[in-house]
């Protein structure tokens, strides 16, 4: 367990006691990643400050529930706001805006994104942040493709298959693979 | 060894691509897998890491003091560890948890003698009712027979009136019919009362004629009714005169005219008081009569 990892326990334990400081700590620790996730799917900056006080609303709420034998508090965070904008892109009967069409999905090119991403990061205060997205950037492009859709897209495996034009059995092999490799190397570090 | 499909679901899963019935499927094996588990709990955390994929953005500094304010205005949490005195607390709740069930069974013991007293109370008014019932049944009966005697009654006078109204109708049928008779009677005969002279012809010529005097002393009124009579000669007509015990000569009644048929009728009154007459007569006289008889007595008759 990393340095952060156990910061981040700490805090939880004392939010989990109704310590609003605690709590404070652990919005300016997450808030940039979770409302960088939410504007990525919900692709609306309005929504996607909604959706964050709603996420640290039920942080505030549930961190009692919290488990460290199950996940990091920034795993437990990241999935509890993804699956938060999944009932709210549900909810409102939408799909996700940054997902290209497929006729314009080719078109995409994810290494000059990245790229891009990478600029920032290094501009950027959080080093952490910058660190995982080179690994991230490190994966099979078909693998992070794969990934990437799964994770922000909100699709059914089927429309995966459907958008990558793969069969299914590939793609679960590409994200299987994929996060593999990706536990590997944040093992490692 | 995990197979590879079974890491392909639990990749899915991480990723929150697997629902239903699969995904339950998958729970239920890793609560028995620990192996499964571990690999799935690798997974999430990998996952959770793609987040970094999205554009790095800051959310608004008032996002901030939004999110704090709100939680600030929320009920303060309480913790989940037990604090040091919640067995005190746990031992005063159960305290006053006995209290109460003390109070609750006094409370119980109180209801149910105010039940049982109710009870013999709400058995007294039933019995009461009872007897309330009965009274007013027996009273129903009698009111019922007093009701069945007025009926009778009330048919008996109904019969009456019927029987009286028809015998009204009755003497009314009488009445009107004895009022006829009488009337007939008096049409028949209307000088009941008076006295009867039946005159006879005094000589050959008159045999066939007849004639009869009503005389009502009371009223001092007569009349006469002649048939068959031959009419007078010219120049003379026939004079009725009563002979009365207290006049020397007869009394006048007038002058008779005959019709055609030989027929005469007519009132009559005296010239003079009557009060004892014995007999009747008609004379021939000169025309227009004479206040003392002259001519010959063709009819006579006595009472």
């Amino acid at each position: 367990m990393s340095e952060q990892q156990e910061i981040d326990r700490q805090n939880i334990r004392r939010v989990a006691g109704g310590d609003q400081e605690a709590f404070a700590e652990l919005y300016d620790r997450l808030s940039s990643p979770l409302y960088s996730l939410a504007h990525r799917m919900l692709g609306d900056a309005g929504e996607a400050q909604d959706a964050l006080q709603d996420v640290f609303l039920q942080i505030w709420s549930r961190a009692a529930k919290y488990d460290s034998k199950q996940s990091s508090v920034f795993s437990w965070a990241i999935l509890l706001t993804r699956s938060r904008i999944i009932d709210r892109l549900r909810a409102r009967g939408r799909r996700l805006r940054v997902i290209l069409p497929p006729s314009d999905r080719d078109e995409v090119d994810f290494s000059i994104a990245s790229e891009a991403e990478g600029v920032a990061d290094t501009a950027g205060r959080n080093e952490e942040a910058a660190h995982v997205r080179s690994i991230l950037h490190e994966l099979p492009g078909e693998q992070r493709e794969a990934i990437e859709l799964a994770f922000f897209g909100d699709l059914t495996h089927h429309e995966i298959s459907e958008r990558l034009g793969q069969p299914l059995g590939t793609v679960k092999a590409r994200i299987r693979r994929g996060l593999l490799r990706l536990r590997d190397r944040l093992q490692r570090e | 060894m995990i197979p590879e499909e079974k890491q392909n679901q639990a990749a899915f899963y991480a990723l929150g691509l697997l629902e239903g019935e699969e995904a339950r499927a998958l729970e239920g094996e890793m609560e028995r897998d620990e192996e499964l588990r571990t690999l799935m709990r690798e997974f999430s955390n990998s996952a959770a890491q793609l987040a970094f994929l999205a554009p790095a953005e800051s959310p608004p500094a008032l996002l901030r003091h939004r999110v704090l304010s709100a939680v600030a205005e929320q009920e303060p949490i309480k913790s989940r560890q037990s604090p040091n005195w919640l067995p005190w607390a746990l031992a005063a709740a159960l305290a006053l948890t006995c209290a109460g069930l003390v109070w609750r069974e006094a409370g119980l013991r109180s209801a149910r003698d105010r039940a049982v007293n109710g009870r013999a109370q709400l058995e007294a008014e039933h019995g009461e009712l009872i007897a309330q019932r009965a009274r007013l049944e027996q009273e129903q009966g009698g009111s019922e027979q007093e009701r069945a005697r007025l009926q009778g009654e009330r048919d008996r006078l109904a019969s009456d009136r019927d029987r009286l109204e028809k015998e009204r109708e009755s003497l009314l049928a009488d009445r009107t019919r004895l009022e006829e008779e009488l009337a007939a009677l008096r049409t028949a005969n209307p000088f009941s009362e008076a006295d009867l002279y039946v005159l006879k012809s005094a000589s050959l010529g008159t045999i066939r004629a007849k004639a009869i005097v009503a005389w009502e002393p009371s009223r001092q009124s007569g009349f006469i009714r002649i048939s068959n009579m031959p009419a007078a000669n010219r120049g003379r007509d026939y004079q009725l005169w009563a002979v009365d015990a207290n006049h020397k000569d007869p009394v006048s009644a007038g002058v008779l005219h005959v019709n055609t048929g030989g027929a005469a009728q007519m009132r009559f009154k005296l010239v003079d008081e009557a009060r004892q007459v014995k007999a009747f007569a008609i004379s021939v006289e000169r025309e227009g009569g004479v206040e003392k008889k002259q001519g010959p007595i063709v009819m006579l008759g006595s009472g």
